[in-house]
């Protein structure tokens, strides 16, 4: 849609276009074939350091005999995740991204050209350490998996709201850490009555095993029924 | 830092936009930001001075407009408008949303001078 206004020597031109139509574009092409492909695709964010790859290891060597993973990890620098990763029966793609801090739907897309979709039932995207630049951009995922780890306190939900909103389940990490450190689960769950009463809000440690079942029985639920 | 991202796709979409006027100097750019892409302005504005630099767009300015969120409860279809960290259902009180606008970031239009030659 354009038009053309002139007054004086100067002009309006009405343009009116999603700047972020690229990104949206891609996703959009992206979720279109993880699904011809049966692939549920799960998008992972949090803080940094806040347990993502030690959950998603403990996850996938638990699950890894029923269920075929793929992982794409997204990092500023370096292959330490994705070598993390390396002991697992999964494809593991690291995804740098110099100075970029989020994964763009077409990084994603790059990432794919290296996974054999076939026989796949996730896709698991951890992507930046970041609480706020990632939840801008769609990956072309289906869900949305957000950590917040006891370490970084109980006022978090409140403070990065746009990353919790759209989440379809909370995962409170490193709870073995919940008699130590000064946490109240109560600020949390009142935050997120009125931020998000969708999202389960599940009590994990991936240290000690302490709620793992309840992750694994969410994510063994939205696995595509073929 | 996603601000220099969103000026990146926003230099390209400029760029064909003047293509198609053809020989313009761009003065301003308005762009409609929603609140929920929690873009800092001063950061967006220095990413625009910075991906414009030597090129043709250098000193245009960028005018955002913040857009307020609004969003839809998924649970019994009203329409409010929540705020960044407040997505209660007036109607039936869950926080489990659809967002209608308030993530976009939309180029609205461009002010600019035809170049005599």
């Amino acid at each position: 849609m354009e038009g053309t206004l002139r007054k004086g020597g100067k002009m309006k031109i009405s343009v009116v276009e999603n700047v972020l139509k690229a990104n949206d574009a891609v996703a959009h092409e992206n979720r279109r074939r993880l699904e011809a492909a049966g692939v549920r695709a799960l998008n992972m964010m949090s803080a940094p350091g806040s347990g993502k790859t030690t959950l998603l290891h403990e996850t996938i060597a638990t699950l890894q005999n029923d269920l075929r993973f793929a992982v794409l990890v997204g990092d500023l620098q370096t292959t330490r995740d994705a070598e993390r990763l390396g002991d697992l029966d999964a494809q593991v793609t690291q995804i740098n991204t110099g100075r970029g801090c989020h994964l763009d739907a077409t990084q994603v897309t790059q990432g794919l050209e290296t996974l054999d979709l076939e026989g796949l039932d996730f896709l698991i995207i951890e992507n930046v350490g970041n609480m706020v630049c990632p939840a801008g951009f769609d990956l072309g995922e289906h869900l949305r998996v957000i950590l917040l780890s006891v370490p970084e306190g109980d006022d978090k939900v409140a403070k990065y709201p746009t990353l919790f909103r759209p989440a379809d389940v909370i995962l409170l990490t490193k709870v073995d850490l919940l008699g130590i450190l000064d946490f109240d689960v109560s600020r949390v769950e009142e935050d997120l009555s009125h931020i998000n009463t969708r999202a389960p809000l599940l009590r994990i440690s991936s240290k000690t095993g302490e709620g793992m079942d309840a992750w694994l029985n969410w994510l063994r639920g939205q696995k595509v029924r073929s | 830092m996603h601000e220099m991202a969103i000026a990146v796709s926003l230099y390209d979409q400029v760029c064909r936009a003047v293509e198609a006027e053809g020989e313009i100097r761009v003065e301003e750019v308005e762009v409609r930001v929603g609140d929920l892409q929690l873009v800092v302005p001063e950061a967006f504005e220095a990413a625009w001075d910075a991906v414009c630099q030597g090129t043709g767009l250098e000193g245009s300015r960028l005018k955002i407009v913040e857009v307020p969120p609004r969003a839809r409860c998924r649970g019994c279809d009203e329409e409010f408008r929540p705020e960044v960290d407040f997505y209660l259902c007036p109607q039936c009180g869950e926080a489990d949303v659809d967002i209608l606008e308030g993530r976009e970031i939309i180029l609205s239009s461009l002010t600019a001078e035809r170049v005599e030659g």
